[in-house]
């Protein structure tokens, strides 16, 4: 008689962490979504990044075709969420030409079966794929536990949300079983939306690809599912806790007003970053001098404020001088707010100088985000209407509103 | 005098300079007890003592060596070691991991000739000759871990060699009333030295060593093991200067002017602590580029500050994970410390995780780390007269209260000034809601 041994269970991540030019505006003209700052010391990655590191899942391949510099700066080997070590590895996978010709990722589903080699290597037996761009805190455990209790080929991370044409909805029945998934419809039969967070069988996951990749089908929402909903054991698993998507500008704006308001709590989520990155690690703290005003808000190290800050959330190194107000905005770093200048309800980007008296952004009622790009300037005593964009690095004087 | 150097004359010197940082090793003096900073150093060695909201005092001479260009630097300790271990880690913290570059705490070990404790600063190098003979250095810098400064050492290396040295003693000028708590030098025209005393009963220079010694190796290693070795000379500042100086030994005076402070005293520790948070004060920490570990205490695991609509804040060093409700003025709050609604807080400085409960008052006090104040308490009131520490009378003499790691205030307690309170002292079950002025309260566990 033989004995046969059981083989740990092996998973693997892969983080989609794509994304187009400009999706959001100027903010994504030099990152992918995923790479964007947020809560002044982490980036959108950090949020997948820690679930999956207090999830015990010890390897992740990070999916990336758009502007990767600053994401494999940010993950490194991955050190910052324990995956550096013997046995354990966060990378980036970028798109490259193989023998029988590829090129760049056609979809997130093609990304995938691009990197299947990834997925043998390790010798996974699940495959876990998760977006780079969301901002939830999920036990991901409690999701294999339910995949693997149920037989399933493929378990879809779902949670209740307003019908509208964002999202994929599936409808369930009372096993949780996938009846129906549908991409973005006009008319969703559920509200049960994909968070896109998907667990796989690994062979199941390999045998629809690769049936997928003859028939041309390149994206899991509108290809894959739909195909093995009918042929494979699909199951929902339902979610209940924040999930955010920053898809848009307003999106990434309104996480941070529930990040005022208590509904992401980066503290008690344990999220991690990368604090090499960005030189965060040799930061002094946080000085405030006399004269200042804060009122609910999060302030980063090495920032120096004489001015008032209201409802807003600074990155680290941002100076804010005297009589400057900060009102509803995102400062992402290294920046300056010189005295008596005025930002209300603008998002700007790192390394961004607001001059004198200038005035930035208003009220909601005037419009709506104001954006700053990338080391740009305002000079003195500009004035840069609500709903504005100014590009990377110009020098505005004043602009019109609306011109992105 | 010479001509205006040329860009090629610039360029060998600077590879010279660069090639003696290579041949160089720094040794860091770590095993101080600092026993004047009292309850801050009852469970730790005075260079793990917290300092500037996120940083140990080894913080900034680790700093500066890596600034200056060093990369080997051997830390000896001998007291409380644990939490000066964890920080140091593998050095990755301050970029002193790689084939070139390490940190190596050097612990009192028993060697052949059955050592233990080390009997002075002389005596804890000469126990550590074989980890000198290991890198055989051509220099050998000698620090002390426990001093706030910002220095540039490699001038110093430079001068050393110029002025053809076999040590050379960083020195500055302090008002001559002071001079006698360190080492005091005479020095010729030409900046060599030609008398040292050791904390001289009555000080005849203000010119005072600062503890930074660069050795020629060879100079370094005979000179121990002549006098050292036979337990003669435990100590550089009794005994090993004096006899190199009648020795004949050429020994040069780098003096240096910057901001350098021995926070050797709780009044010290609290002054410079003062200087971080004044407009125009002396202690730059963005400027200075000093590194700390921020893996411990989970620093880098912290959100930004939150500052609570209703709070005021001014002229305050603000760590990350803090949360404040209440009122802080001129003071500095490390890590994880929590300031509920309607609390004062005036000339402190709070250490990681303290937690203020609502409503309570304190001025001029030093809490450690973990220290828990119920709702409206008040530390450092005076109006009992505020006499000084009975028990530390030259400790707390100036109107601080210094309370230990761990230490709860109870709701509604009152604490004077000049108290001090041990470490873990939970002052409810002492039944003493009130602390009077110059008393000290708690178990003395060490």
């Amino acid at each position: 008689m033989s004995f046969r041994g059981v083989k740990p269970l092996r998973i693997v991540a892969m983080i989609l962490a794509g994304g187009r030019v400009g999706e959001l505006s100027v903010l994504t003209l030099r990152r992918p979504k995923s790479a964007l700052p947020f809560a002044g010391y982490y980036r959108i990655i950090d949020f997948p990044l820690s679930n999956l590191m207090r999830a015990g899942i010890q390897n992740v391949g990070i999916l990336s075709q758009y502007r990767p510099a600053s994401l494999i700066d940010h993950v490194g080997v991955g050190e910052h969420w324990d995956f550096a070590g013997l046995g354990r590895g966060a990378k980036i996978l970028p798109p490259f030409r193989g023998a029988d010709a590829s090129d760049w990722y056609r979809g997130n589903a093609d990304a995938v079966y691009q990197n299947l080699n990834y997925v043998r290597d390790h010798d996974a037996d699940l495959v876990l794929v998760l977006s780079g761009d969301h901002i939830y805190s999920m036990d991901y455990r409690e999701m294999i536990e339910r995949h693997l209790e149920r037989g399933a080929d493929l378990t879809i991370a779902v949670k209740r949300m307003d019908r509208d044409e964002r999202f994929g909805y599936a409808v369930l029945d009372q096993d949780g079983r996938v009846l129906d998934y549908e991409e973005k419809p006009s008319h969703p039969k559920s509200d049960l939306a994909s968070l896109t967070i998907y667990l796989f069988d690994a062979r199941a996951l390999t045998d629809a690809l690769t049936v997928l990749r003859a028939e041309g089908g390149v994206e899991f929402g509108r290809h894959v599912i739909p195909a093995m909903v009918s042929a494979r054991r699909v199951f929902g698993w339902e979610f209940d806790g924040y999930w955010a998507y920053t898809r848009t500008v307003e999106s990434y704006y309104q996480a941070h007003q529930d990040l005022l308001s208590g509904r992401i709590d980066v503290d008690r989520w344990g999220v991690r970053s990368n604090l090499v990155d960005a030189g965060i690690a040799g930061q002094p703290p946080l000085r405030i001098g006399s004269g200042a005003k804060i009122e609910n808000s999060f302030i980063s190290s090495a920032c120096v404020v004489e001015g008032a800050v209201e409802e807003s959330v600074i990155s680290p190194g941002v100076i804010i001088e005297r009589g400057a107000i900060v009102r509803g905005s995102v400062i992402l770093g290294r920046g300056r707010i010189a005295a008596g200048a005025r930002v209300e309800r603008a998002i700007v980007d790192k390394a961004v100088v607001i001059g004198e008296g200038a005035a930035v952004g208003g009220a909601a009622a005037e419009g709506g985000l104001t954006l700053i790009g990338k080391e740009a300037r305002v000079e003195a005593g500009a004035r840069i209407p609500a709903g504005a964009v100014v590009q990377p690095e110009e020098i505005a004087q004043s602009a019109r509103g609306d011109t992105a | 005098m010479s001509g205006p150097i040329t860009h090629r004359e610039e360029l060998r010197a600077g590879e010279r300079l660069a090639r003696d940082l290579r041949h160089s090793l720094a040794l860091i003096l770590a095993g101080g007890v600092g026993s004047r900073l009292n309850v801050l150093v009852r469970q730790r060695a005075k260079p793990a003592v917290p300092f500037g909201g996120i940083y140990r005092l080894i913080d900034f001479t680790l700093s500066n060596l890596i600034n200056s260009g060093l990369e080997r630097v051997g830390i000896l300790t001998q007291y409380l070691p644990y939490s000066l271990t964890d920080h140091i880690g593998d050095g990755r913290h301050w970029g002193l991991v790689g084939r070139t570059r390490e940190v190596r705490i050097l612990p009192p070990h028993q060697g052949a000739s059955g050592s233990d404790w080390y009997l002075g600063t002389a005596d804890a190098i000469y126990r550590n000759l074989g980890y000198i003979h290991r890198h055989d250095p051509e220099f050998v810098l000698l620090l002390s871990g426990d001093h706030v400064y910002h220095m540039d050492y490699a001038p110093m290396i430079d001068a050393h060699v110029r002025a053809g040295a076999d040590v050379t003693i960083a020195v500055r000028r302090v008002p001559m009333e002071q001079a006698s708590d360190f080492g005091t030098v005479h020095v010729d025209r030409d900046s060599y030295i030609v008398g040292f005393e050791e904390k001289p009963a009555v000080p005849t220079s203000n010119l005072i060593s600062m503890g930074i010694y660069v050795f020629s190796a060879r100079v370094l290693v005979e000179r121990l093991m002549r006098w050292t070795s036979t337990g003669a000379a435990p100590d550089f500042g009794h005994h090993i200067f004096p006899r190199m100086l009648s020795g004949g030994d050429r020994m040069f005076a780098y003096e240096w002017s910057g901001y350098w402070e021995d926070v050797g005293t709780l009044r010290a520790y609290f002054d410079s602590h003062m200087d971080l948070v004044r407009a125009e004060g002396a202690l730059d920490l963005s400027a200075w580029r000093i590194r700390t570990n921020l893996d411990e205490s989970r620093v880098g695991d912290r959100p930004p500050a939150w500052i609570a609509r209703g709070a005021e804040e001014d002229r305050v060093l603000v760590s990350r994970g803090c949360r404040l409700e209440g009122t802080v003025t001129e003071s500095i709050l490390s890590p994880g410390v929590v300031i509920e609604r309607g609390a004062h807080v005036h000339r402190s400085i709070l250490m990681h995780d303290v937690r203020i409960g609502a409503g309570a008052k304190l001025e001029h006090a030093i809490l450690d780390k973990q220290v828990e104040v119920g709702h409206d308490a008040r530390i450092g009131f005076s109006d009992d007269g505020g006499r000084i520490n009975e028990r530390f009378p030259t400790h707390l003499d100036g109107g601080l209260t210094v309370i230990g790691k761990g230490a709860r205030v109870p709701e509604r307690a009152r604490i004077g000034t000049n108290v001090c309170v041990f470490p873990g002292s939970v002052l409810r079950t002492l039944g003493r809601p009130t602390v009077a002025s110059g008393e000290t309260v708690g178990e003395d566990s060490a």
